[in-house]
């Protein structure tokens, strides 16, 4: 198989050569041929039924876990009382969506949650994909150690990574500012000025999150058939060519879906991250606050299940919105690679 | 897609079959899971019941009680039996304890009523008001309950507890009595007042202390002077504070109209008086973001300004102060705002046995032996008894929750080793001479506002911490402050605190 | 190009050496703290290499060792059972929509997608799992519902989407049917994406704890995780509200500190390094189509 490599980099799984790929579009036909879409349908059914039950028990699942409670997404147009229930409680309509968008503030946090997720998204791909292909490089045994170090600060809650922040940042003692002292300059008082706050935590995500990411690459990697690498060892290919020409555009589906999901995620501030590290210090909310630390500190005393069903609502429709045109901008492009 | 559509309503199906079943098993599981804890003891118990007369007439019923502990205890079960073995006399009840971590109880409890599970005790406070909870509809009424079950502590307790926990005129909780007062000044490291003869007695108002602060700033380069001012005062010579809101709504004292005063010059001046302490350097730099508590577990905060100066104080917070002997300097008398439902019982609207209930919560608040098991544990194993009353909790008890307050009557707690003879007298005695803040009672309905209040909360947290520590200048600050609050509808929430205030004020009989 | 190989390794081991170091300093700060005495910790603050060195913080958690193993016991029980059927469901949706000849491959997508973004929030769930399915203090509570996070299904759809399609083309066309495909041929060709998510899935029901916060009463059935972010939570909790600590008078000097909290992550996280590596063993390179055919 000495051309495996040009093979695998045009589309593999194209799947023309199967039966259900030629059936005509449903729904354009008029009454006699609805009926025949129909029995064509469900011949379509009974040629999938196999692949349809091995996925039954993930549907029912996700129809239990997932879709019932969906009900109390209703909650977020009520002024919810216990007494009366999710039905029986008042109608508010969008009152519940209002101490969002009442104030400047609202600018300010949407702007960081999606600067600060947008950064996070890019930074975390790009370092976890250079440090997978870097990784595929080395003997097992070896990456098995690196990958255990990188993984390492996943275990650590926010609450304590806010504590450890605290040891290297906090103005008397903290660890940076001795060194800072000792070098002969001035001590800095971090947690009064924000200007150096989104490159800390831009740092202090990519140091938790990076293994996670890296280990699923670095997976992606693993599951590459060794014929392409070896049909490109023969074809004379250097280690940077196989790296760009067979391991990426082979991840490329895996980007993708990591990519579309954190999209999904892009109205979603990671609360801990940006509450327990800058030490919930207002004299930085211009550069840390995100969506969630807001509503964290606006509902707190209030403790209103209604507000912050509204808020996770409103989070949801925005995610929901810039996926399917994310999703739509892939299909457009590659066909193959969009999520449905 | 048929077969889909197989697939969707055999679960559909499958999931109402098992919510059925499941509510079938309720009913009867309900009664059967009662059984076998009740049948543990019921031999003993039953004897016990057939001579005394109250417990011989009810028929058994399971008690659920939710309560939050620092800490869960390991002998959790061996206390629970025991407590039931007296409960079931009383009033052949049992009552399942349900202890949830002090950290998590706030969102447990929301989720639990939210749900509205069955249950029938569960502790509110100052974490999960009761005013709140009433208005999300949780909670029952107990007025009739405590005329029928309680009267005897209706009585016992003062009126002004019960006002407490009246909302929209209807009785929400029986109070757990402890300490009711506030009494706000200094508390100074005994070393420094001694090295620079600070004269205590000349120490009438916060700007008193200035001078003692200079000599520490001069003197003690190592020393943080002063800790920040991190409690509102609710009380001067002036003003009182009204409860319950954002701490900036005050009336003057003696005023018969009551006229509303929102951020008083007087309120402000504190806050002018921590910046020009911050820029002196009598407040450490980094104050506002710090964890002070750290510098003060060092032993290097000089005088820290404190709200509950109540007795025996000094020893409590030695420790904390790195072990160093302190001097507390009141700048005020005790003073209270009625009760503001600080710890009490409520029960659950879910509750099933609302009067075995209210029994219960009676018992607690009556019988010494039940309600210091509970809170102490069981003699001999958890602690130990000295021949003059006090006690000591063993080496290495497993059941020492520490936290008294949250089952009953204070009052009627054995004392502690090392607590004065007549903690609970002078207690008491402050309870009873505190002066009572006018409008102490008033209760607001946030519900109008509630977009409002999240707002304003929010401008806060951003503001608070620089303006009480001094680090942010407040005269520079103010203004800007000040229309960020407008635009979060500071005048919607003033306007609406006025009316309901003014109606509280006709309501009340204060203004006519 | 052939000679230049031998300096860019030692290079990229140079790179993951310092890397690894940054990634592990912290750590290594919270093992030190954890063993470091109290009192020195408020006098010096936090350091590398422990000023007094102390045990007492693991003292306090093993304060009752009955308890700590029936936590750790609970917690063992529920993520290897937990793992096992969620990897399986997992893979198997996964796979399914990862078939492009399948006819409702998008759609089940989307099914599933759907339930990352939109969630009904935690009373109906509440209602659905205490009320419905009546799994309060049952250790079902714990596994079901965190059984199947749609991020996994579609990250191992990511990992299957990559699997040469012949082999499933020509296992047709030998009269397979798709159980038997999924099972004797897809499952064994991505032992390394099984073993992946295996490791993520081990995790998040090691780490869970919120689930068990709301629906363990039964101290007998406490998972190790809530056991020790219960202290923690109550320990800041504590620090967070002094001023009520304080009115209510709870006694702060007998509650675990600075080194305690830290002890509690080694704890908590220690037993996940041993797991590491047994996942590790089976990140290996897929086997090869022609292997598979021969």
């Amino acid at each position: 198989m000495p051309n495996k490599a040009s093979v695998a980099l045009s589309d593999q799984s194209r799947p023309s050569a199967l039966p259900d790929a030629e059936s005509p579009p449903v729904g354009i036909a008029d009454k006699p041929k609805r009926k025949s879409a129909i029995r064509r349908e469900l011949k379509h059914l009974k040629n999938n039924r196999e692949l349809f039950l091995l996925s039954l028990p993930g549907l029912i699942y996700k129809l239990i876990f997932a879709y019932l409670p969906m009900v109390g997404l209703i909650i977020a147009f009520k002024n919810y009382r216990y007494d009366l229930g999710m039905f029986g409680s008042k109608w508010v309509g969008l009152d519940n969506f209002r101490f969002l968008f009442t104030t400047d503030i609202a600018w300010r946090i949407t702007r960081n949650t999606v600067l600060y997720n947008a950064g996070y998204m890019l930074l975390t791909t790009l370092g976890a994909l250079l440090l997978a292909v870097l990784m595929n490089e080395l003997k097992a045994k070896y990456t098995k150690l690196y990958q255990t170090a990188l993984f390492l600060p996943h275990f650590l809650s926010w609450v304590l990574v806010g504590y450890i922040a605290y040891a290297f940042l906090n103005h008397s003692d903290g660890f940076i500012n001795r060194m800072l002292v000792s070098l002969g300059m001035q001590p800095v008082s971090w947690y009064q000025d924000s200007g150096p706050w989104p490159i800390i935590l831009i740092v202090v995500h990519l140091w938790k999150a990076i293994g996670f990411t890296t280990l699923i690459y670095f997976a992606g990697i693993m599951g590459i058939s060794g014929d392409y690498y070896e049909a490109a060892r023969i074809d004379g290919a250097t280690k940077a060519q196989m790296a760009l020409k067979i391991t990426v555009p082979l991840l490329t589906p895996l980007i993708i879906i990591m990519l579309i999901l954190s999209i999904g995620g892009m109205f979603r501030g990671d609360f801990g991250l940006h509450y327990f590290i800058p030490n919930n210090s207002g004299f930085l909310y211009a550069s840390t606050d995100v969506i969630d630390t807001y509503v964290y500190r606006a509902l707190r005393e209030v403790g209103n299940v209604s507000m912050s069903a509204a808020v996770g609502f409103y989070q949801s429709v925005v995610g929901f919105v810039l996926v399917l045109v994310a999703n739509g901008i892939v299909r457009k492009i590659n066909p193959d690679h969009s999520m449905w | 897609m048929l077969k889909r559509k197989i697939g969707t309503t055999a679960a559909l199906a499958l999931l109402t079959a098992t919510a059925l079943a499941a509510c079938g098993n309720n009913n009867t599981g309900g009664g059967a899971a009662a059984s076998p804890s009740a049948g543990g003891s019921s031999p003993a118990a039953s004897g016990a019941t057939a001579t005394s007369t109250s417990g011989s007439e009810l028929k058994p019923v399971e008690l659920t009680w939710y309560y939050p502990l620092n800490q869960m205890q390991p002998d959790q079960q061996k206390v629970e039996d025991a407590v039931n073995k007296i409960v079931k006399e009383k009033i052949n009840a049992t009552v399942k304890l349900k202890p949830v971590a002090l950290g998590d109880y706030v969102q447990k409890m929301n989720t639990v009523l939210a749900a509205s599970e069955t249950f029938d005790i569960m502790w509110t406070g100052y974490l999960i008001k009761p005013e709140e909870l009433v208005r999300k509809g949780a909670l029952q009424p107990l007025d009739d309950l405590i005329e029928q079950y309680a009267p005897a502590l209706k009585a016992d307790m003062p009126q002004y507890m019960w006002d407490g926990l009246t909302v929209d005129g209807k009785i929400y909780g029986v109070a757990n009595q402890q300490i009711n007062g506030s009494r706000y000044g200094f508390i100074i490291q005994k070393r420094f007042a001694d090295k620079y003869q600070l004269d205590t007695a000349s120490i009438k108002k916060m700007e008193d202390i200035e001078p003692f602060l200079e000599k520490l700033k001069q003197g003690e380069p190592d020393i943080i002077p002063f800790n920040g001012y991190y409690n509102t005062v609710l009380h001067d010579a002036t003003y009182w504070g009204v409860p319950g809101l954002d701490d900036h709504f005050f009336i003057k004292s003696g005023d018969p109209t009551y006229k509303l005063y929102r951020y008083p010059e007087e309120e402000l001046n504190t806050f002018r008086l921590a910046s020009k302490w911050y820029k002196a350097g009598y407040i450490y730099k980094d104050a506002a973001t710090a964890k002070m508590t750290d510098y003060q577990a060092k032993g290097q905060i000089a005088v820290d300004f404190q709200n509950v100066l109540k007795p025996g104080v000094e020893a409590e917070v030695k420790g904390r102060n790195g072990g160093n002997d302190v001097v507390i300097v009141p700048i005020s008398d005790w003073f209270t705002n009625g009760y503001s439902a600080t710890t009490n019982l409520s029960i659950s609207r879910t509750s099933k046995n609302p009067e075995r209930a209210m029994m219960l919560i009676n018992l607690m608040n009556s019988d010494t032996e039940l309600y210091n098991l509970i809170s102490n544990g069981i003699e001999g194993e958890h602690y130990t008894k000295s021949a003059e009353g006090f006690i000591t909790p063993v080496a290495d008890s497993k059941y020492r929750p520490n936290m008294d307050f949250i089952f009953g009557n204070v009052f009627n707690s054995y004392l502690k080793e090392g607590q004065p003879k007549d903690v609970w007298e002078q207690t008491k005695k402050i309870n009873e001479t505190a002066e009572l803040n006018p409008v102490g009672a008033f209760k607001f309905n946030s519900e109008p506002v509630v977009t409002e209040i999240a707002n304003l909360n929010a401008v806060w947290g951003e503001y608070k911490k620089g303006i009480v520590t001094g680090t942010l200048d407040f005269d520079k600050t103010w203004p800007g402050l000040y229309d960020k609050l407008k635009e979060a509808g500071e005048d919607k929430y003033v306007a609406e605190i006025t009316k309901q205030f003014e109606e509280f004020l006709k309501t009340s009989g204060l203004k006519k | 190009m052939q000679q230049a190989r031998p300096i860019p390794r030692t290079l990229i081991h140079l790179f993951f050496i310092v890397l690894s170091v940054a990634m592990i300093l912290p750590f290594l700060l919270v093992v030190a703290v954890s063993l470091t005495d109290e009192q020195a910790l408020t006098k010096h603050g936090y350091q590398f290499i422990p000023s007094t060195f102390s045990l007492n913080a693991y003292r306090y958690m093993l304060d009752s060792p009955v308890i700590l193993f029936r936590a750790y016991e609970v917690t063992l029980l529920v993520t290897v059972a937990g793992t096992l059927i969620s990897l399986l469901i997992t893979a198997m949706t996964a796979y399914v929509v990862s078939r492009p000849d399948y006819r409702y491959n998008r759609i089940t997508t989307f099914y599933v997608f759907f339930t990352m973004l939109f969630s009904g929030g935690l009373v109906p769930s509440y209602i659905l799992v205490t009320q419905y399915l009546h799994l309060k203090d049952s250790l079902l509570a714990l596994i079901l519902p965190v059984l199947l996070s749609p991020f996994n299904i579609m990250v191992m759809k990511g990992f299957l989407s990559k699997l040469p399609f012949e082999v499933i083309e020509s296992a047709k066309i030998d009269g397979a049917r798709e159980f038997k495909i999924f099972f004797r041929i897809i499952l064994p060709l991505s032992t390394p994406a099984l073993a992946t998510m295996g490791l993520l899935i081990a995790f998040a029901y090691w780490n869970e704890w919120f689930n068990a916060m709301l629906y363990i009463d039964d101290p007998n059935k406490v998972p190790l995780q809530l056991l020790l972010v219960r202290t923690l939570n109550s320990i800041e909790f504590i620090t967070a509200n002094s001023d009520f600590a304080q009115q209510l008078g709870i006694d702060l000097s007998h509650f675990p500190n600075n080194s305690a909290r830290m002890a509690i992550a080694v704890l908590a996280g220690g037993p996940m390094l041993i797991v590491f590596p047994f996942f590790q063993r089976f990140f290996v390179r897929g086997l090869t189509v022609g292997s598979l055919k021969g």
